[in-house]
């Protein structure tokens, strides 16, 4: 056999060949980036003329470039029931009253859970994971009048988790004002974090009144681990647009005041379920408390059931 | 020889790059461009689209022979083949006569059924005429004024002079008449036939509630039906759900606590148990100018099956009802789909419940079930009632399942066959399926009586 000329054959021929793959790598890579574009600082002004023309008014939070990867992988998660003895005891260290119920076993019937008292506080936790506390000597408008902001509001939010040992994985929080003028009052809601990501599954709303926390909710998921291939995800602008496009088809064309765009997970929760997938969305924070949940694989708009009606002005214009 | 070893080195190094370039394309790219597998994915003993003539076979022949009646419910039997091979040929050929409008079931047929010679095909669904014509690869030829009739019974008697007279049944009982030639041919096949195994007799009227618009038969001898334990599908999961979903690596799974897996990505949702049932669901497109003909959507449903799962054995079309679709879109009102159900066979009896399609107005395709079983072990034998037994079962079933002011049922046909039940584990129960007017399709349970209807078991309209 020739082998020197047979040398030269196959020399051109992966020559060829890793041009071609050479070719193709750059390519694709060039599309990722291209299509996980972020404006860049001195484009700011500019994507806001776009989006005002959406009807979308930034009012301020939105990430900034480089803390947007161009791809992500979805999240899989499992229930987590807390522990109501762990949760009584750091509720009430002086002791409660406790209520059992078994639930029901119908498809939708009331889970089980386990209620518990100590004067005018109560704290439930239901089997599937849900924790309500209320306080029912702090309502709403009662109480002692102390001047309060959203600062203090979140002080008081902050002490209070502290205490009951639920504020460790928590990140930064939304508050929401929900009192009227002469008797404020907040929520301020805090989502789970994994690896840097807010789970916006996972979440503790606290509710914080003049005289201290009136009550908390809180459903935690257990995360178990990223799965999957790496997908892009779309720009917050594409998020912004496909929601206000989804509104005005719902039959909202008013303005959308948007006060917080952030990249993180979101799933609904399922009792039913051994564990789910949480998948990758912007989370759109509007003036007065409502929250669009916005697939960033694909751009479709998924809603929160848990989110707050808004007052007819706040949210939007 | 220094120029020998520069080509080698170098040829080293570009076979190594070619691995590495290949390896980051094929591992590393992100978007890799992911579409629907395009091919679709065929569960393990699941095949390909049978022809549309194949699916849409008769459920039974009935054979008359001058008083003696044979119903052959066997599709794989040499019989059935050869019978519904010489009608089809007889069917395409000329029409050269359309008789009068016969009105409901006419004297003339009753009087050839008791007497005559003829054969009888008793269809799944209603098509017009030249419809079914089509579905052969044949056209209404001659006299066509018959054309637009609806079917879904053909009868067909040779007479004089080579000829042979074909009632057109629908499902209201409206029977038309043509004459097309094929008479030697037709009583050839006739004779040649070996029907004695399919002993039958006309169902009798004796019924306080129930009606019988057309004769029919039922089999003269008892029926040997077993319940069985069932095993479920062995499906590839994720090959599955790739044929629904564009990209799968962006649906998040949910894993219930039965081992059940459901994708969705907001739009439409799939889910697959364990054993290998799968429901498929996404809502119903708005087209209120459009809507598919039943031929049509019949093709968008095989089309679509095929894609997802392919079809068992001897799968044949059993039924075809209107959906009303659930929701109504924004712009207001929508045209109502067809529901498709379909049966596969265990041995010569049809199994339902197992294969369902819903199609929208337009044909897409906006609900699919599918509950493919093979036998496992098989119940003891008993003692099964008869049809006129199962008849009267439901005669004093009707006020329960249609309402107490119901006075009148007309039934269309009755046939033995399989349902799949639930409790806790799934079997396969045998069966008198009983077509009714609606149109609608109930099951009483050979063996202990109970009534299947509506959704239950997947029997209903």
């Amino acid at each position: 056999m020739d082998w020197p000329r047979a040398k030269v054959l196959l020399l051109v021929a992966f020559a060829v060949l890793d041009l071609s793959l050479g070719f193709l790598w750059f390519s694709y890579r060039s599309e990722r980036l291209s299509r996980a574009a972020v404006p860049l600082p001195e484009l700011a002004g500019e994507v806001k003329d776009n989006l005002a023309e959406a009807g979308i008014v930034l009012l301020g939070g939105v990430p900034a470039p480089e803390e947007i990867p161009a791809e992500m992988r979805r999240l899989r998660v499992k229930p987590w029931p807390p522990d109501a003895e762990e949760l009584t005891r750091a509720f009430f260290p002086e002791g409660a009253q406790s209520t059992a119920w078994p639930g029901s076993d119908a498809g939708n019937g009331d889970p089980a859970g386990k209620s518990f008292r100590h004067g005018a506080e109560r704290l439930t936790v239901l089997a599937r994971g849900l924790v309500f506390y209320e306080r029912g000597d702090l309502a709403l408008g009662g109480g002692v009048e102390t001047i309060m902001d959203a600062d203090v509001a979140r002080s008081l939010a902050d002490a209070f988790l502290k205490g009951a040992g639920l504020g460790s994985s928590l990140g930064e929080p939304d508050l929401v004002a929900v009192g009227g003028e002469a008797l404020p009052a907040y929520q301020v809601m805090y989502f789970q974090h994994y690896e840097g990501w807010p789970v916006f599954s996972g979440y503790t709303v606290v509710e914080v009144v003049p005289g201290g926390v009136r009550a908390l909710e809180q459903l935690w998921v257990k995360p178990q681990g990223f799965v999957g291939p790496r997908r892009p995800v779309i720009p917050y602008e594409q998020a912004l647009v496909n929601l206000a496009a989804a509104l005005r088809a719902d039959g909202n064309g008013e303005r959308l005041l948007v006060e917080k765009v952030s990249l993180g997970y979101f799933s609904r929760s399922d009792p039913s379920a051994r564990e789910w997938e949480a998948w990758p969305v912007w989370r759109v924070h509007t003036r007065g408390g409502l929250d669009y949940y916005v697939n960033a694989y694909t751009g479709f708009l998924d809603r929160d059931e848990r989110q707050e009606e808004a007052t007819d002005d706040q949210a939007f214009d | 020889m220094n120029g020998e070893r520069v080509k080698s080195v170098l040829l080293v190094i570009l076979v190594a790059a070619s691995l590495v370039l290949s390896a980051g394309l094929w591992l590393g790219n992100p978007i890799r461009p992911v579409v629907r597998d395009a091919s679709g994915y065929l569960a393990e003993g699941s095949g390909p689209a049978p022809d549309l003539a194949g699916l849409l076979a008769p459920r039974s022949l009935v054979v008359h022979d001058q008083g003696r009646h044979f119903l052959i419910n066997d599709p794989t039997s040499r019989a059935y083949r050869d019978l519904w091979s010489a009608v089809r040929q007889v069917l395409s050929l000329e029409v050269t006569d359309v008789l009068q409008d016969a009105g409901a079931d006419s004297a003339e047929l009753a009087a050839l059924r008791r007497e005559g010679t003829g054969i009888e095909a008793l269809l799944p669904v209603e098509l017009s005429y030249q419809d079914w014509l089509s579905v052969w690869g044949a056209r209404v030829k001659g006299r066509s004024r018959a054309a637009s009739s609806p079917v879904q019974r053909f009868v067909l008697f040779p007479r004089a002079e080579g000829q042979v007279t074909v009632f057109l049944g629908g499902s209201r009982g409206r029977v038309r008449a043509v004459v097309v030639g094929g008479g030697d041919q037709l009583s050839r096949a006739l004779g040649q036939a070996d029907v004695t195994h399919w002993p039958a007799r006309e169902a009798s009227d004796r019924f306080a509630i129930l009606r019988f618009p057309s004769a029919f038969y039922v089999p003269a001898d008892p029926l040997d039906l077993r319940s069985y334990e069932v095993l479920g599908e062995n499906l590839d999961r994720e090959r599955l759900a790739a044929t629904f979903f564009a990209d799968l690596g962006v649906i998040p799974r949910t894993f219930t606590r039965q081992g059940s897996v459901f994708y969705t990505d907001g739009q439409q949702g799939l889910l697959v148990t364990p054993s290998g049932e799968v429901d498929y669901r996404r809502p119903p497109v708005a087209s209120p100018r459009q809507r598919v003909s039943i031929l049509e959507g019949i093709r968008h449903a095989n089309d679509f099956v095929s894609l997802h799962g392919g079809w068992p054995p001897g799968t044949r079309l059993a039924a075809a009802r209107k959906a009303t679709p659930q929701a109504a879109p924004p712009e207001g009102r929508m045209e109502p789909g067809y529901r498709f159900q379909y049966t596969y066979p265990l041995g010569p009896y049809p199994v339902a419940g197992g294969l369902e399609v819903v199609i929208s107005s337009d044909g897409t395709v906006s609900g699919y079930s599918r509950i493919v079983k093979d036998p496992g072990r098989q119940g003891s034998r008993q003692a099964l009632m008869g049809a006129e037994e199962a008849l009267a079962v439901l005669d004093a079933a009707v006020p329960e399942i249609f309402g107490p002011e119901r006075r009148e049922l007309r039934v269309l046909d009755i046939y033995p066959g399989y349902v799949l039940t639930r409790s806790g584990r799934v079997t396969l129960r045998p069966v008198w399926f009983v077509e009714v007017e609606g149109p609608a399709r109930v099951a009483v349970d050979s063996l202990n009586g109970r009534v299947y209807a509506g959704g239950d078991a997947g029997v209903g309209g």
